[in-house]
């Protein structure tokens, strides 16, 4: 990480961005898509890269091409309108998820109205009747932007802590 | 249909501990398949003997591996294999498994190196798996000890269209022999330009808590059935962007097409082009694929799916003029190759064992080598939007095998049995350059019927060294 100079717990501009990370996770959790989605920019760059468990010096552990998602805004807003056509299984009955959020570290970015936010992320997926949990484990980079009195994410990149996910497929943002 | 699949056993083939025998859970006169089939863990042990040790496994691509000390680890039903490329750059697959105590030879998933050496006592083998150093041999082992019988367990390697396949038994037919005549349709998709197709980066893996054959024989199978309920939610978000057919009409164009089956277990849909659309999964055209049209004119106005328009001249010369024929009128759609594989365009995936109720999924994009980077990314992007782990077609898909697979394990619902009567017969139209079984009409079950019998003869050990049935094939 270390993009550019930290920006402390104490500084206000961290509480900003702490504030908007849990007011997000709070609309993906209770399953607000469209709100949500009210928070991406236009030019938006979400993915979720593939892991790969190598051998010390064997290269980095993201694949730099595959991912279990690259989606711009288009893609991203498409695929929220078709969760809520009326014949999206995978999502009705909704997975209840809960996003825990924590180790929050901000850094400036090149331009002053934005920020690199990097945070650590707990889902955990219950769905239908399962007896069992999937865990979801990650950690996100982000570029977030002044908007209004508020953020919008610019960029956010998933990194997830398995290289083969333990959950039957990947409908969730997080 | 069912007397030339019901020719005498030549034994009883995989048999439970209660006695039944694995291949009497397909009911091959009323096309039924007993559910036990995806919850037994004795059906799961007996398919690791009887079918994944006997049939060709696919691991991967040799695009992967372009350097000498490649390698990448793999599963074939729960053994863990290193497949690996060697100093010749010849291609090689070993059991991750030292001979000496039986650990991990190798614990990472991929990498390069030039040797692979067992933590526990420091054995070291070679790329081609062959051992190359034995600490302290002369005073443990004596002078005797012969290196050349301590070799990695190495499984036979062949390749199609840099597709790696590996198997276990000495005897199974060579792959082309296995593949046989569905290698028609297959270069349609993998084989069809000077470069051939190649990797991109790794593949995606998931964890999915269903049986494996819930996707095989659905891909296999050639499923345009379950596009109308599942897949639904695309066709709906077709209509509100202003695809004028209508629901009704955009569901039913997904019904009418080719499907394509192998008696060897390979199986493969096909959608035909027509002015307006066809269908959503054969996209819109503006004029009749008729096998009358011209290949280059047709293809220059649509280019087949995947294939740049720098490399449609290619296409003459790889392919046959029957094979340009099919690409023009019944352009491929999703299939599978026998057992654990499927492929739509671009994606192949092989549905990994791990159990009776798990499988992890291994999904490859594929593109064309020499396509211009900014078109193999775009290749990249839809696949990954449609399928895979995030993909708005296959979350449905994995839905519906899961919620199936938890009341399959039910000791009621275990026992039930599923059916695949809906039937067409052969019909290829009249023009049909192609081999194989070949219907035409609205899609029905004999594709995927064609799988289970595959599955039977395996499981009845009925397939012999040339691949065919050794009793009662057509």
């Amino acid at each position: 990480m270390d993009r550019g100079r930290r920006i402390g717990s104490c500084d206000p501009r961290f509480s900003e961005v702490y504030d908007f990370l849990v007011d997000e996770a709070t609309l993906l959790d209770n399953n607000h898509l469209e709100e949500w989605a009210q928070l991406l920019a236009e030019d938006l760059v979400y993915r979720i890269p593939v892991r790969r468990i190598l051998s010390r010096g064997q290269g980095p552990p993201f694949d730099p091409v595959m991912a279990h998602l690259d989606d711009d805004h288009a893609a991203m807003t498409t695929r929220i309108r078709r969760l809520r056509s009326k014949a999206a299984w995978v999502e009705d009955p909704p997975s209840i998820v809960r996003r825990l959020l924590t180790n929050v570290r901000v850094t400036a970015a090149e331009s002053p109205s934005e920020v690199w936010v990097q945070s650590y992320v707990l889902a955990l997926r219950s769905q239908w009747t399962k007896a069992q949990f999937d865990i979801i484990s990650m950690e996100r980079q982000d570029l977030l932007r002044r908007k209004a009195d508020s953020f919008e994410i610019a960029r956010r990149t998933v990194y997830v802590d398995q290289s083969s996910l333990e959950t039957s497929n990947l409908p969730l943002f997080f | 249909m069912t007397t030339e699949h019901a020719g005498p056993s030549h034994g009883p083939g995989a048999i439970l501990p209660d006695g039944t025998a694995v291949a009497s859970l397909i009911d091959v006169e009323r096309r039924e398949v007993s559910l036990r089939l995806l919850w037994d863990p004795d059906v799961y042990r007996a398919e690791q003997r009887w079918l994944f040790g006997r049939c060709w496994n696919i691991l991967g691509h040799e695009s992967e591996l372009p350097q000498p000390g490649d390698f990448v680890v793999r599963q074939i039903a729960g053994d863990a294999v290193i497949v690996s490329r060697d100093r010749d750059g010849d291609l090689h697959v070993v059991l991750n498994m030292c001979r000496h105590r039986g650990m991990e030879v190798c614990r990472s998933e991929s990498g390069n190196v030039s040797s692979f050496v067992c933590p526990f006592h420091g054995w070291r083998y070679g790329l081609d798996g062959h051992l190359i150093g034995l600490p302290y041999q002369k005073e443990l082992f004596g002078p005797e000890c012969d290196r050349r019988t301590l070799g990695l367990r190495r499984a036979r390697v062949e390749t199609y269209a840099g597709i790696v396949f590996a198997n276990w038994d000495p005897s199974a037919p060579a792959l082309k022999d296995y593949l046989g005549d569905f290698c028609w349709y297959l270069d349609l998709i993998f084989n069809r330009s000077r470069s051939g197709v190649e990797c991109v980066g790794a593949p995606q893996r998931w964890v999915v808590r269903s049986n494996w054959k819930l996707p095989s024989e659905q891909f296999i199978g050639g499923d345009a059935y379950h596009f109308t309920s599942v897949h639904r939610s695309l066709v709906e978000l077709r209509t509100q962007d202003g695809d004028q057919r209508g629901l009704a009409e955009a569901l039913r164009g997904a019904l009418h097409g080719m499907s394509v089956s192998s008696p060897l277990g390979h199986g493969m849909r096909a959608n035909r082009r027509r002015p307006g659309g066809s269908g959503i999964l054969a996209g819109p055209s503006t004029m009749e694929a008729s096998p009358d049209v011209d290949p280059r004119t047709w293809f220059k106005d649509v280019p087949p799916r995947g294939v740049p328009p720098e490399l449609v001249d290619e296409l003459f010369e790889r392919l046959t003029p029957g094979q340009l024929t099919a690409l023009v009128t019944y352009p491929p759609g999703p299939g599978g190759i026998f057992p654990n594989c499927g492929f739509n365009h671009a994606n192949l995936r092989v549905h990994v064992p791990l159990g009776p109720d798990r499988f992890e999924m291994l999904n490859f994009v594929l593109v064309e080598r020499d396509a211009p980077a900014s078109f193999k990314e775009k290749i990249r992007k839809d696949m990954l939007y449609g399928f895979g782990t995030s993909g708005v077609a296959e979350q449905d898909d994995v839905e519906i095998w899961c919620s199936l697979q938890a009341r399959a394990s039910g000791y009621r619902g275990g026992q039930e049995t599923v059916s695949y009567r809906s039937s067409l017969e052969v019909s290829p139209p009249p023009w049909w350059p192609g081999p194989e079984q070949v219907r035409v009409g609205y899609t029905r079950e004999d594709a995927a019927w064609a799988f289970w019998l595959r599955y039977r003869d395996y499981l009845a050990g009925q397939v012999d060294q040339v691949g065919q049935r050794t009793a009662g094939g057509s």
